[in-house]
């Protein structure tokens, strides 16, 4: 996200640094290990201020949970531990597609990197599926975020009984809406890089973009793993 | 939106100054004004989200009505409290902290000395940065919490207190004996360390729990924070837009009417908020636009101070616009600064900055040291205001910086 | 984007043409909004918050206008507490907490460490870009509630 796609041409100089200037090097960067870098250290930075973003989210869930413990164990189990475990298994898978991405193109196997970029988007899109069939059974039943809170139904009935049971579910909404939301944006952004590469943009010498796009999709991930357990397990 | 643009400054500054310093240009040759940058980059990418997420909510909380922090909706208004201060009293050292970067660049310069407790000044803004972020508790000691942690909160304020302490003394200590050339830039910082000890000492006084019930939401506090901010924050960036200006802009400006304008804002700034300090000790509430009688005096004197600093701020306004067109042409290094940007760069900066990569050799603020192998004298300033012998420093003729078996 | 377009040329003639600099490098206003120069992505910043000063400045002025007696009245009461909520705002929000890094920082940060530019020169344009647009919604908003 952080650097330039289209390489910069290289100034024709005839200062020793620029003896050899590879195409993808952006003028204001000394060497291609220096450009790397930075790219890298700029997207933890980034992926620390998406932790605290989160953070945010897991600390209002905490204190709700603290205050309404049992409904918070009553309304978690409307959800289907079966959806969410599936759901973490496919974003996983994921996690290595796109760790196998990088592994080949840093052994120049390009063919083998886009199609491992694709599966992930692929697999990206299975976990959308689900999250859309879980999203319509709630909301055929009245379960909505907030105000709009009305269950009916065999499945949901009890939780109009539940005190605070839409607090639950406006957590669950918002928390795996913007979570979905980063995932959606992942696809986008790795589907542009396979893109890429498919162009043949990269090598072993410049993948800094699919490094990149590995890095957020871990994270993406990683948020996942927190929430699978905190909304449908416990 | 502000907030994004302030996480990708933050983000972009961190990762500057970790990966792209010129060969050389080690931690502790960094200048203080980087340093300061660099500990406000660090306060603005982890509280800025934070204010995201809760803007975030409470936008949702308006269009789905989810009850997160609406007590109407089962929220809990407490927590939108902590996550604003989560947020709201880092960004006073967002605003304060480049400023006491600026001010170290100012002294040292124009004092000629070399800063006093480099390392000092350099980590105490790391660690106003790092504790910043422990004492939002102390704007809510009345939501509720318990004791406690009031008193957690209130002890590592009075801790924030120590390292911007250390800073001031080590001003004061780098002036001493220095060889003070009192130009437009050096007027402000003075300025700013008379200022800003008054808002920090009138801010401890509010800190005192039983004078802060006489003084709450009086003018008292008013004038409290338009010393610190103003007085501290504006008058720095004032001082620091006048020190870059002939870099920026490759003109100088009118010296005599910037010690006149400097000259009005520091006395407009005193003439307009030292009587509202006073007003406050007599009960003045603020947010009113009526009042009695009984306050008139002052409140006058107030509004006529207000004048002045404008006029002061016009005046800046009108020779800087004056310079642009018909200002002098500024030497490289008009002040005898050290740091690259006056020593390795152009009057005006080229496209790239450098025309070739410096070599760094020297701290930022070893004046002598640049003075001994280039000639320059001991530290006076040549009476054309140029500085003779004191432009290039350290620039290697070579330019050995890049690795010569440069990979890919 | 054109600030790339011919940097081999711009390169060569810093060594042979004194007189060229990042002022007259590239002109036109586009050419001024969309570069990726740290320096003059800091005179951006320094046009646009001036503006915001200038308007809370005069604000603060109005303000004081109307305490220089007990019941002056140039304006409501109201009005007064619209007044002095905007200039708080504008102060604190969209001039002080970008102030000094976005427009010295900006400026003379690389400089100062001896870089060519900051390390992501686009995203500084787009955040340059995004204050700006955050400048018109809050005057927007600003028109919306108090036309």
């Amino acid at each position: 996200m952080a650097t330039d796609t289209d390489p910069a041409p290289a100034p024709a100089t005839t200062d020793v640094e620029h003896d050899y200037h590879p195409e993808h090097l952006q003028h204001h960067f000394v060497s291609s290990e220096q450009q790397f870098d930075s790219a890298k250290l700029g997207m933890w930075l980034f992926l620390i201020t998406e932790v605290l973003l989160f953070s945010g989210m897991f600390v209002a869930y905490a204190v709700y949970r603290q205050w309404h413990p049992e409904t918070f164990a009553a309304a978690s189990q409307t959800l289907d531990p079966v959806f969410g475990t599936v759901n973490t298994l496919v974003l996983l898978t994921s996690s290595l597609t796109v760790a196998l991405s990088i592994h080949y193109i840093q052994h120049d196997e390009v063919k083998k990197c886009v199609y491992n970029l694709l599966a992930t988007v692929g697999l990206a899109a299975v976990f959308m599926g689900i999250k859309y069939v879980e999203y319509m059974s709630k909301f055929e039943h009245g379960v909505f975020p907030g105000g709009f809170f009305d269950p009916h139904g065999a499945h949901y009935e009890f939780l109009a009984q539940v005190p605070y049971a839409s607090q639950f579910f406006s957590i669950y909404f918002v928390m795996t809406g913007i979570h979905g939301l980063h995932v959606l944006i992942g696809m986008g952004v790795i589907a542009w890089v396979a893109y890429y590469a498919w162009k043949g943009a990269f090598s072993s010498e410049y993948y800094t973009h699919i490094e990149l796009a590995g890095l957020y999709w871990h994270l993406v991930d990683i948020v996942w793993i927190f929430l699978f357990p905190m909304l449908y397990l416990i | 939106m502000t907030g994004f643009a302030s996480i990708f400054t933050g983000i972009n500054f961190i990762v500057t100054i970790h990966k792209m310093r010129a060969p050389g240009m080690t931690w502790n040759r960094l200048p203080l004004f980087v340093w300061g940058l660099y500990a406000t980059s660090i306060v603005q990418v982890l509280a800025t989200p934070v204010i995201g997420i809760t803007m975030v909510l409470l936008i949702l909380e308006q269009t789905l009505q989810i009850g997160i922090f609406d007590p109407a909706l089962g929220g809990d208004p407490v927590l939108f409290q902590h996550f604003f201060w989560f947020y709201s009293h880092p960004a006073v050292y967002i605003m304060i902290l480049p400023a006491f970067g600026i001010l170290s660049e100012l002294i040292a310069t124009f004092s000629r000395s070399r800063i006093f407790g480099y390392r000092a000044i350099a980590l105490s803004s790391v660690a106003i940065a790092m504790l910043g972020f422990l004492v939002w508790g102390h704007h809510m000691f009345v939501s509720g919490q318990s004791v406690i942690s009031s008193i957690i909160f209130s002890l590592i304020t009075y801790l924030i207190g120590i390292p911007s302490g250390i800073k001031i003394f080590n001003w004061v200590a780098t002036l001493y004996k220095g060889s003070i050339w009192l130009q437009t830039p050096m007027l402000y910082a003075l300025s700013f360390l008379f200022l800003f000890s008054i808002g920090g000492f009138t801010g401890i006084m509010v800190g005192v729990l039983s004078v802060d019930v006489h003084l709450h939401d009086t003018y008292y506090v008013v004038s409290h924070f338009h010393y610190v901010m103003m007085g501290g924050s504006v008058i720095a960036l004032l001082g620091g837009m006048h020190y870059w200006w002939p870099k920026i802009t490759g003109k100088m400006y009118n010296e005599t009417l910037g010690k006149i304008a400097a000259g009005l804002v520091f006395i407009g700034f005193n003439l307009t908020f030292f009587p509202q300090l006073v007003l406050g000790a007599k009960g003045m509430p603020r947010r009113y636009a009526n009042y009695l009688e009984r306050y008139a005096d002052l409140h006058q004197l107030s509004t006529v101070g207000s004048w002045v600093l404008g006029a002061g701020l016009f005046l800046i306004l009108g020779y800087a616009l004056w310079s642009l067109a018909y200002g002098e042409e500024a030497p490289q290094n008009p002040w005898g600064a050290a740091t690259l940007e006056w020593t390795n760069v152009a009057a005006i900066p080229s496209h790239h900055n450098f025309t070739r990569t410096p070599l760094v050799t020297r701290g930022p603020y070893d004046f002598h040291l640049a003075d001994e192998v280039f000639g320059g004298g001991d530290g006076e300033i040549g009476g054309d205001g140029k500085l003779d012998g004191k432009g290039e420093v350290q620039v290697p003729d070579a330019v050995p910086s890049a690795p010569a078996e440069e990979t890919a | 984007m054109s600030t790339e377009t011919h940097p081999s040329t711009a390169e060569q003639d810093e060594h042979h043409d004194e007189d060229e600099n990042y002022l007259n490098h590239e002109s036109g206003l586009w050419s001024w909004l969309t570069t990726k120069d740290h320096k003059r992505i800091g005179i951006l910043y320094l046009i646009s918050l001036a503006a915001v000063f200038l308007v809370a400045g005069v604000l603060a002025i109005i303000m004081r206008l109307e305490l220089s007696g007990p019941d002056q009245t140039i304006m409501s009461n109201d009005t007064y507490n619209q007044v002095f909520t905007m200039h708080g705002i504008m102060m604190v929000f969209l001039f002080l907490v970008p102030s000094t890094p976005a427009i010295l920082g900006n400026f003379a940060l690389p400089m100062q460490i001896g870089a060519k530019d900051v390390a992501f020169p686009r995203l500084n344009d787009l955040g340059d870009l995004c204050d700006g647009v955050c400048v018109d919604l809050y005057g927007d908003q600003l028109h919306r509630d108090h036309p």
